[in-house]
């Protein structure tokens, strides 16, 4: 495979320094600051700066109150949440009152920060709209003049609740109610930034719509709101890309992700995390497919200390179809607690989850999933596979799927899941080929990776590959 | 018909801590272990019932359970081969009593028994590290090691090869009671044996039982537990099956109906070698709720593990797989793997699975799948056109969907234990499986 090497050896110079290019942080002047901890107080200041209605304040006291009297979910080892302190974070900053239509215009250390990201090239030549999530305020939106004759929304939330109110009030919290769990609730009463896109009956946006998410402060709460909407017939493809600078203290994200696919619509989500390794990274994600509709969740997880993120399609009526492909990487540090859920709440639906993980130096990635066929649901065929890559033997791999069935007519639920290291045979040919242990290696990892490579944009394929080979430097051989 | 009687008067709800302490600081030292006792009986006041956050036992519906109006019962045991035993090779001769016989040499064996196996666990406890939710404190299990008085204790001689199999009959004998029987297993350094555990409840009779069995090197147990409950009875085993170096343990389990029934296993790989097969057949029907929670822990080198649970749920049944195999730093070239397959053929029947792995050791080979189908409608429509009607069909291939995990089981090839696992299956859905 000589383009392969070829690839691999072009990728090797590129980020050679983790550190310097993905490490920085720029000094930012905050506009706004708020205190640490969140009190209703908090809670009315953020949302009279925002000037929000009034209805939204009542949903974001009343979520604050479901957060205070929640305890941590349950179901998942309490030591995951022994290092969360709400009191000491910040749960709401900008770095500008301003949102900006052109580049230009974005403050200088912020677009430093973007500049050296590479995120102005990759708009200029792929990039539908970037909507650049800094400082928990979206500074930065840009949208196709195509998208608008089309008729698509693609804002910022906050924006997108100001122009379409009634549309977010239609939807926000319905798949994702804020007693939902204990990150859903504070993320209802703190949340800030995220984006807001509807797309009409029978569009087809051709391009993927991006947004990239930034936590750029010490210690601050990032609690972005999603709502994709993807009107009958539609289709479209939303990616969010997250790459975080390297702090101190821990940084802390909840996000909420409602994603409604109506009658004959597709909907993909593409998710490249890779919050700095102080990142607590907690986000609940949901999608309904309705009547023949399609919910795609593409979820890299390559970052952040702790990862608790499980994409769940709900298909709510006949013929609805749901897919999770995920990769977890964890390295010395870092937890991957990752998953999916399938709900199949209707006759003759489909649904298909791959999961797989890397880890090493000590990493735990684990996969933690449900599938449930709903009584009467009958007709349905789901399908998980799990696979996990131990690349030395301290690191540590957990399956942890539930599968609840109650429907009895036809009904085929298929769970397949392995636990292994690469392959020492494997290895032994390619050095006998004359490719050195450490390339070989990282050939054996990207084909292990190479279902979910083959789904991203092509931009994306290149940047996970090259964070990928970042991340296992100096540690093999 | 040994006598059935209380043994503490008062319901489970109305006995106090000092009663009990009482009645089990006058038990006999040389057979229980009182302080063990004294600190299982706090357990078992101070718990609740098993659930959350437990993956297992939280998705089974005890709650409907009075335990605090069931009173304690003796449990009905006995002890028999099944031919005469012929110590086969001039090893000596097993020894299988209940606890009330133990005496002698026997009283001997079982104290090193308890040492050997306290020492083996206390050795697992170190290894286990927590990860999941899984709890190993239960209030059940406290309340059959607090205050159970009856069980019977199994002890297999170095380089012992019977032939015949060992059966052990325990009954809980009494509507409104719960029956607390304990079995000991010990397996001497090469030996072997097959062990028959056939419980079984009278209507309206509860059972916690436990088994605590070590198998040590080089040594090999085939236990088949053939569980038949009465519709409303709570049935509950905890088992801890310690194997040793190169040590075979073979578990079959047959679970055939109880209200609520559930199997709580732990087996420990905890030598190199070890090797352990547990195979389940469960069947369930009307609004009968049965679950195997399977915990296998691969604590040594090239230690084997295959779970393989099927089972087949009718009406409004419920049935739970639950497991886990862990492989800790250090357990190199271990295989495990742990299957669960269930055939859903009530209208309201529900089948959970959750197969677990836990596995921080990278040159091991681990897997493990888990299916839930209906009956193939392609299936019943091929037998309907060859003229067999739907219900024949239907236990066509019924029979076919448990040909395979039959064949597993070891104790499938003895001729007695078969036939008594078929009668079972039989009595308990009308299928004949065989």
């Amino acid at each position: 495979m000589p383009e392969e090497r070829e690839d691999y050896f072009n990728i090797a110079d590129i980020n050679r320094d983790y550190e310097e290019l993905y490490g920085f942080r720029t000094a930012s002047a905050y506009m706004q600051g708020a205190e640490r901890g969140v009190s209703p107080e908090i809670i009315r200041e953020i949302s009279r700066i925002k000037n929000e209605p009034r209805w939204m304040l009542d949903f974001r006291l009343n979520a604050l109150d479901l957060f205070n009297a929640m305890p941590d979910p349950p179901w998942i080892d309490a030591s995951i949440f022994k290092d969360i302190n709400y009191d000491d974070l910040y749960f709401y900053a900008r770095a500008s009152d301003k949102q900006f239509n052109n580049w230009d215009d974005v403050p200088a250390d912020i677009r430093d920060t973007f500049d050296r990201l590479g995120v102005p090239e990759a708009e200029r030549k792929f990039l539908a709209g970037v909507s650049a999530q800094f400082e928990s305020e979206v500074v930065y939106h840009h949208i196709q003049e195509e998208l608008e004759k089309q008729g698509v929304i693609f804002l910022d939330f906050d924006s997108g609740l100001r122009e379409h109110e009634e549309l977010v009030r239609t939807y926000l919290g319905t798949l994702v109610p804020p007693g939902d769990n204990k990150f859903a609730a504070l993320n209802s009463a703190a949340w800030s930034g995220g984006s807001f896109v509807y797309v009409p009956p029978g569009v087809k946006v051709t391009i993927p719509l991006q947004a990239y998410f930034r936590i750029n402060a010490e210690s601050i709460g990032q609690f972005e709101r999603t709502i994709i909407i993807a009107d009958k017939g539609s289709s479209v493809h939303y990616i969010e890309g997250c790459t975080a600078p390297v702090y101190s203290r821990i940084a802390f994200h909840t996000g909420v992700i409602e994603l409604f696919a109506m009658e004959d619509a597709y909907l993909r989500y593409t998710t490249i995390q890779n919050w700095s390794n102080n990142v607590l990274n907690l986000v609940t994600q949901r999608a309904v497919a309705n009547r023949n509709a399609t919910v795609e969740w593409m979820d890299g997880n390559l970052g952040a200390r702790t990862t608790m993120k499980y994409p769940a399609v709900y298909l709510a009526e006949p013929g609805a179809r749901g897919r999770v492909l995920s990769i977890g990487y964890a390295n010395k540090g870092q937890r991957q607690d990752a998953g999916a859920k399938m709900i199949h709440a209707a006759p003759r639906t489909t649904s298909a989850i791959t999961a797989k993980s890397i880890s090493q130096n000590g990493g735990r990635s684990s996969y933690r999933g449900l599938v449930q066929v709903k009584k009467g649901a009958s007709h349905v065929k789901t399908d998980v596979e799990c696979d996990a890559l131990l690349l030395d033997d301290f690191s540590e791999s957990d399956t942890y799927p539930t599968i609840d069935v109650r429907e009895r007519e036809d009904v085929h639920v298929m769970h397949e899941a392995t636990v292994g290291k690469v392959s020492d045979e494997v290895i032994y040919y390619l050095k006998s080929r004359g490719i050195p242990e450490k390339d070989a290696v990282l050939m054996v990892i990207n084909g292990f990776l190479k279902e979910f490579t083959d789904e991203l944009p092509m931009e994306y394929a290149v940047e996970l590959n090259r964070l990928i080979q970042l991340e296992m430097e100096g540690t093999i051989g | 018909m040994a006598e059935t009687r209380p043994n503490i008067a008062s319901p489970l709800g109305a006995l106090s801590f000092a009663e009990a302490r009482e009645w089990v600081r006058q038990l006999p030292a040389e057979v229980h272990n009182i302080p063990d006792k004294l600190v299982h009986l706090e357990n078992a006041f101070r718990l609740p019932l098993p659930g959350p956050p437990d993956e297992a036992w939280r998705r089974m519906d005890i709650e409907q359970f009075h335990i605090e109006k069931m009173v304690v019962t003796i449990p009905l045991i006995s002890v028999e081969t099944d031919g005469p035993d012929p110590g086969a090779n001039g090893s000596g001769r097993i020894e299988a009593v209940t606890l009330e016989d133990i005496a002698g040499d026997t009283q001997r064996r079982y104290a090193t028994f308890h040492s050997r196996f306290a020492a083996a666990f206390e050795r697992r406890r170190k290894k286990n590290k927590s990860r999941a939710n899984d709890v190993e404190e239960n209030k059940l299990y406290s309340y059959n090691q607090a205050l159970s008085e009856s069980g019977a204790f199994v002890y297999v001689p170095k380089d012992y090869q019977g032939e015949n199999t060992l059966i052990i009959r325990l009954e809980s004998p009494a509507a409104g009671g719960v029956a607390l029987p304990q079995l000991f297993i010990h397996v001497a350094p090469g030996a072997s044996v097959d062990i028959l555990l056939d419980l079984r409840c009278a209507p309206g009779a509860s059972i916690w039982s436990s088994l605590k069995a070590l198998v040590e090197e080089d040594g090999e147990l085939g236990l088949a537990t053939v569980q038949t409950a009465s519709p409303e009875a709570f049935a509950v085993q905890h088992r801890f099956v310690i194997a040793g170096e190169n040590a075979r343990v073979y578990l079959d389990d047959v679970a055939l109906g109880g209200q609520v029934s559930m199997v709580d296993s732990t087996c420990t790989l905890a030598g190199a070698g070890a090797h352990l097969n547990a195979y389940g057949l469960m069947a369930t029907e009307g609004r009968e709720h049965s679950g195997a929670k399977v915990s296998v822990e691969h604590h040594a080198e090239h230690t084997k593990s295959d779970t393989f649970y099927k089972a087949v749920l009718r009406d409004a049944s419920r049935a739970l797989f639950s497991g886990n195999i862990k492989i800790p730093q250090g357990s190199v070239h271990s295989v495990g793997y742990e299957e669960n397959r269930s055939l859903l053929l009530g209208e309201d029947a529900r089948s959970e699975s959750i197969p677990q792995l836990e596995i921080i050791e990278n040159d091991v080979s681990c897997s493990h799948g888990s299916t839930v189908s209906s009956l193939d409608p392609e299936e019943l429509y091929y037998l309907g056109s060859r003229g067999i009607p739907h219900p024949q069909a239907e236990r066509l291939l019924v029979k076919a969907f448990y040909a395979d995990i039959l064949g597993k089981m070891r104790l499938g090839a003895d001729e007695s234990v078969r036939a008594a696992v078929i009668d079972a299956v039989r009595e308990r859905t009308g299928i004949e499986i065989d």
